[in-house]
């Protein structure tokens, strides 16, 4: 009966309707039970270990199993699993490290969930000791696979210890936040310069610098060296790190600044606030860079390609950019922190791969960067001997020029040994620790 | 004797031998303090089979298999309900699932001849209204139940059960064209659009958002039913197209709709997992502990949530008894309606009914168990028979009634055949 | 495929514990019951059919040469050239919806539907009239009878 039939349908419709949520609903649970475990009072949390398979972090552990200050170095970058830090590696994959299957239920003791970290524990702690009583922060990875090998800031917290009387920023690995860039920001107006103008035109142009330089609007952008570089191109420029070089090179007549803006937006700047996207480190954010540029003949526009001004970057995007420039190809290796995963029964779920940005320059501009920061890194063969590396310093006013924070970011020319850096003291003074001194530290704990 | 001359003593044994396997599990695998608890279960479950089988027996219709559904499924759910928390025993799930048996009789007598409830609709329109103005006065615009002191009752419930029921149409009722103006109608479904409309801003305005979605299901079933029957043109295609057109009108509004609707629509529950999240996060983790095979009945620590044992009951059954037990007994909430499909209705009505039903049947369980995991928003509604709750019980009993007067009906023969026939004669 | 023998040998991990043994098999001694009684449905689905047939003095319709014969398999059977008719004729004279069969307590009843053409029970316009064995029914033109058949089993 056809009438009858219509209703049969329509109760058939509905049925393979709800099975099909049901289906859905299994499958949802199949692949997020493990994110459910992990949010529960009852879960039991697998190992962190490091590259070497030191234990980095220990759900269970307390004060006393470990050597005093075991974890201090890695404690705002590991974290744990109080809830206390959300920006962590163990708070943004709690879901890996849980001992659970959704057939085998929670494992108490022996579970093998665990996250094994590219990180070098041993190469951290040296660097970490290494900024004596400074703070400040230090970055490296593997510019050829992406795998973050140190990761350092200071002051930092000892997850075991607890999180009464901290000083401030503990809680925060500064490599993830934008700090200002100073003379580390012409790196970004060079290879601007380059992108728009090529580098052919870029070396007929040779400004003077006579210790200070009147802009067209009539204020004065002020050199480090009093003396003034006297008449230099642009690699000599770049060596002397030259302000009123750069500012001359700002007001040219050849380049637009919406020529300059397009080259900033391409490398990941957020230019007069527009959008920029964050970089992901299995689950860590990390900001990448921004600045303000409104009038080529201003002051603070001028600043700002200097690494003044509105200019942030921050050390992980610094030292993604060295990447670019180190392998010749204009895109970044993006980082990573997790080798691979494995879960409650030992077996491997998870492996890194390496993966890069976009096009953030032509790869032909990036070997003109490289070869001017090579020939910039042979002035360092005296405090960071035995690599060859291309480097940039810089040194940032912040505090309204109340302190001074020194920087510097490159990486190694050597196939075995690829390494991009940047590493930050915060007001540094004159006899304090380099910047230097905690690169060659760095270079040679992971050598 | 079962009086459609079939013999049923396989089928009781095996629905016998499911509970007795339930409470195995409950003796080996659940926590109780003394082993007297899981025996009184035991006894109570055995010993109400037994009645319930032996009643059945006298019952006179045409199919049982329905009945024997339910009294399984009504079983598996008082074991379910005692063991939340530590085996014990449901007393008021138990009381109230012997009323939903004879609630279904109920239904299923009331609803056996179509002829009679189509002669006395108005009755029914009646006490709808009766049920609408109750909710009016004594509920309030933000609560569903009427407190009676010794027992509390939610109208909105019973109101479904006389929903489903009006909606039921014979084909004669839809050739009674009337015109008004320039259209053919049909004054029932006036009427009906009416009663929709009204019982939609009356949930509106109780904020019962979790019954409105089972009442949007019936009548948009009940409509599609009633308009097959039209004067004008309106084919299945066009049908189809215009709810497909709908569907994605529906979606791309969803889709640029204000974030604050969206916000609604889609709760980001592990962001606030202390807070309005809690009742959901806590099932999705229990969900989880239990897995396939579950923590053991009583070993749950859902049932100090609150709403463990109606709102969030799938979550609670997963974490004790395992995800498959918890969709084996969805599963046999399906087969009740899956029998309406094998021993089909005999008359229009009693499909329309059927259909009506089953629309109000998996709306709520859809709202329920996906509601509960966090798929689509979480209303406060109850899986049918499994929930604990009273009103819920009856109106579910009631409706079970309905289905069965679809198949197990039995049709009058008349006494004196009215004429010999020719084939009678030439043989 | 690793996932897979790796949720294998979990699943016997598991099932090699008492408990779970007797959670498992009560799984399936519950899936076997639903089945069966599910497989049981079917058969009274004869039993069903008996009983309607009877009600319905094993009526059905048929036309004066036999070229088709049509069940009375429900209470309510709609005649019409309309394609939700349950029993359709794509003939202009029929109207949309005609009329209208109706079994109550054992006697088939024919009910004009306001059709165009009329609806005739053995030549006489008709509203509505109750139906013996072999009446004629004329709907637009087509002529056709209802019958008793005699029941199979008998």
């Amino acid at each position: 009966m056809k009438s009858l039939k219509r209703g049969r349908n329509l109760i058939t419709l509905m049925m393979l309707i709800f099975l099909v949520g049901i289906v859905l609903l299994v499958v949802k649970i199949q692949m997020e039970a493990s994110f459910y475990i992990s949010n529960s009072g009852s879960r039991d949390l697998g190992y962190v270990y490091d590259c070497n398979g030191d234990i980095i972090f220990d759900d269970s552990a307390k004060e006393g199993d470990y050597p005093d200050g075991y974890f201090k170095d890695v404690g705002n970058l590991i974290g744990d699993a109080s809830g206390q830090m959300t920006n962590t590696l163990v708070a943004n994959n709690l879901e890996s490290l849980s001992n659970y299957s959704f057939t085998k239920g929670i494992t108490r003791k022996g579970g093998k969930a665990a996250i094994y970290a590219t990180l070098n524990h041993d190469a951290n702690e040296q660097v970490y000791s290494a900024f004596g009583d400074k703070e400040g922060c230090a970055i490296a990875y593997n510019y050829k696979t992406g795998e973050i090998l140190v990761c350092v800031s200071k002051p930092n917290v000892d997850p075991l210890k607890g999180y009464e009387d901290l000083a401030d920023g503990s809680l925060l690995c500064k490599a993830f936040y934008k700090t200002v860039p100073g003379s580390t920001q012409k790196i970004s107006t060079l290879i601007s310069a380059i992108e728009t103008m090529g580098i052919d035109r870029l070396r007929e142009k040779s400004f003077t610098c006579e210790g200070s330089y009147t802009n067209q609007t009539g204020e004065v952008i002020n050199c480090h060296n009093a003396y003034g570089h006297g008449t230099q191109n642009i690699d000599e420029a770049f060596q002397n790190s030259c302000n009123p070089f750069f500012a001359q090179l700002v007001e040219d007549s050849d380049w637009k600044l919406s020529d300059i803006e397009n080259a900033y937006k391409k490398l990941g700047f957020s230019v007069n606030g527009s959008p920029s996207d964050s970089i992901d480190i299995n689950g860590i954010t990390a900001q990448t860079a921004s600045t303000e540029l409104t009038d080529k003949y201003e002051f603070n526009t001028q600043w700002s390609c200097i690494g003044q001004g509105m200019s942030l970057v921050s050390p992980c995007q610094m030292m993604m950019w060295q990447s670019a420039i180190a392998n010749e190809t204009g895109k970044s290796t993006m980082p990573y922190l997790i080798d691979h995963v494995t879960n409650v029964n030992g077996r491997i779920v998870e492996t890194a791969e390496t993966s890069y940005s976009g096009q953030l320059f032509s790869s032909s501009t990036a070997s003109e960067v490289r070869s001017i920061m090579l020939e910039n890194g042979q002035n360092y063969a005296g405090t960071i001997p035995g690599y060859t590396i291309g480097v940039k310093s810089g040194t940032a006013q912040v505090k309204d020029g109340a302190e001074e924070n020194s920087l510097l970011t490159g990486f190694v020319d050597d196939d075995n040994f690829p390494i991009a850096f940047a590493v930050l003291i915060e007001n540094r003074q004159q006899y304090d620790i380099t910047t230097d001194s905690i690169v060659y530290t760095m270079l040679s704990a992971l050598d | 004797m079962y009086k459609n001359g079939l013999s049923y003593g396989g089928i009781t044994l095996l629905s016998l031998l499911t509970h007795i396997s339930l409470l195995a599990v409950v003796f080996v695998k659940g926590s109780y303090e003394t082993i007297m608890s899981p025996i009184i279960l035991s006894t109570v479950v055995i010993v109400s089979d037994l009645l319930y089988f032996f009643i059945l027996r006298f019952l006179k219709q045409n199919t049982y298999t329905l009945d024997i559904l339910l009294i399984t499924l009504l079983n598996m759910s008082v074991i379910f309900q005692s063991c939340f928390g530590g085996v014990g025993f449901a007393v008021k799930h138990f009381i109230f699932s012997v009323l939903a048996l004879a609630c279904c009789q109920a239904g299923f007598k009331l609803a056996e001849n179509y002829q009679f409830i189509e002669k006395y609709k108005y009755v029914f329109y009646g006490i709808c209204g009766v049920l609408i103005i109750s909710i009016l006065l004594f509920t309030g615009s933000r609560g569903m139940w009427i407190d009676l002191g010794f027992i509390t009752i939610q109208p909105s419930e019973f109101l479904k059960v006389f929903f489903v029921l009006v909606f039921a149409t014979s084909i004669a009722q839809q050739q009674k064209k009337k015109k008004v103006l320039f259209v053919k109608v049909v004054y029932d479904n006036m009427a009906l659009l009416a009663l929709t409309g009204v019982i939609m801003l009356l949930q509106w305005w109780c904020r019962d958002l979790g019954s409105l979605p089972t009442f949007a299901a019936v009548a948009a079933c009940g409509f599609l039913m009633r308009i097959c029957y039209p004067k004008a043109k309106l084919s299945k295609k066009l049908i189809i197209g215009l709810s497909a057109a709908g569907l994605v009108i529906v979606i791309i509004a969803l889709k640029f709709a204000p974030s604050y609707v969206q916000d609604r629509l889609h709760v980001d529950i592990w962001s606030d997992p202390t807070g309005n999240g809690w009742q959901q996060c806590q099932a999705l983790i229990a969900i989880a502990e239990g897995g396939w095979f579950g923590k053991g009945p009583g070993h749950g620590v859902l049932y100090k949530v609150p709403a463990a044992d109606t709102d969030i009951v799938f979550s609670s059954i997963c974490e004790e008894w395992g995800m498959l037990m918890a969709l084996l007994a969805v599963f046999m909430i399906i087969l009740l309606l899956v029998t309406a499909l094998i021993n089909t209705p005999r008359s229009y009505f009693h499909t329309t009914l059927t259909v009506g039903v089953c629309a109000a049947f998996i709306a709520q369980m859809a709202l329920n168990i996906f509601g509960s995991c966090n798929m689509i928003p979480f209303t406060g509604v109850t899986i049918p028979f499994i929930s604990q709750g009273g009103s819920s019980m009856l109106t579910c009993g009631f409706m079970i009634g309905f289905l069965k007067a679809g198949q197990a009906r039995v049709y009058p023969v008349p006494v004196r055949p009215a004429q010999q026939n020719i084939n009678r004669r030439t043989v | 495929m690793d996932g897979f023998t790796e949720f294998i040998s979990e699943l016997a991990g598991r099932l090699s514990q008492f408990t779970d043994i007797i959670a498992a098999s009560a799984l399936i001694i519950i899936d076997i019951c639903a089945l069966v009684i599910i497989a049981f449905c079917t058969k009274e689905k004869k039993t069903v059919q008996a009983q309607w047939s009877k009600a319905a003095r094993h009526m059905i319709l048929t036309d004066a040469a036999e070229s088709f014969t049509f069940t009375l398999n429900s209470q309510e059977v709609l005649m019409g050239r309309h394609i939700s008719a349950d029993l359709r004729f794509p003939d202009m004279s029929v109207s949309r919806y005609h009329a209208l069969l109706t079994l109550d307590n054992g006697i088939w009843t024919i009910k004009d539907l306001d059709s165009t053409s009329g609806t005739y029970v053995n030549g006489v316009k008709i509203t509505e009239k109750k139906l013996r064995n072999n009446d004629e029914i004329t709907i637009g033109k087509k002529k056709i009878y209802i019958r008793r058949v005699k029941p199979q089993n008998v």
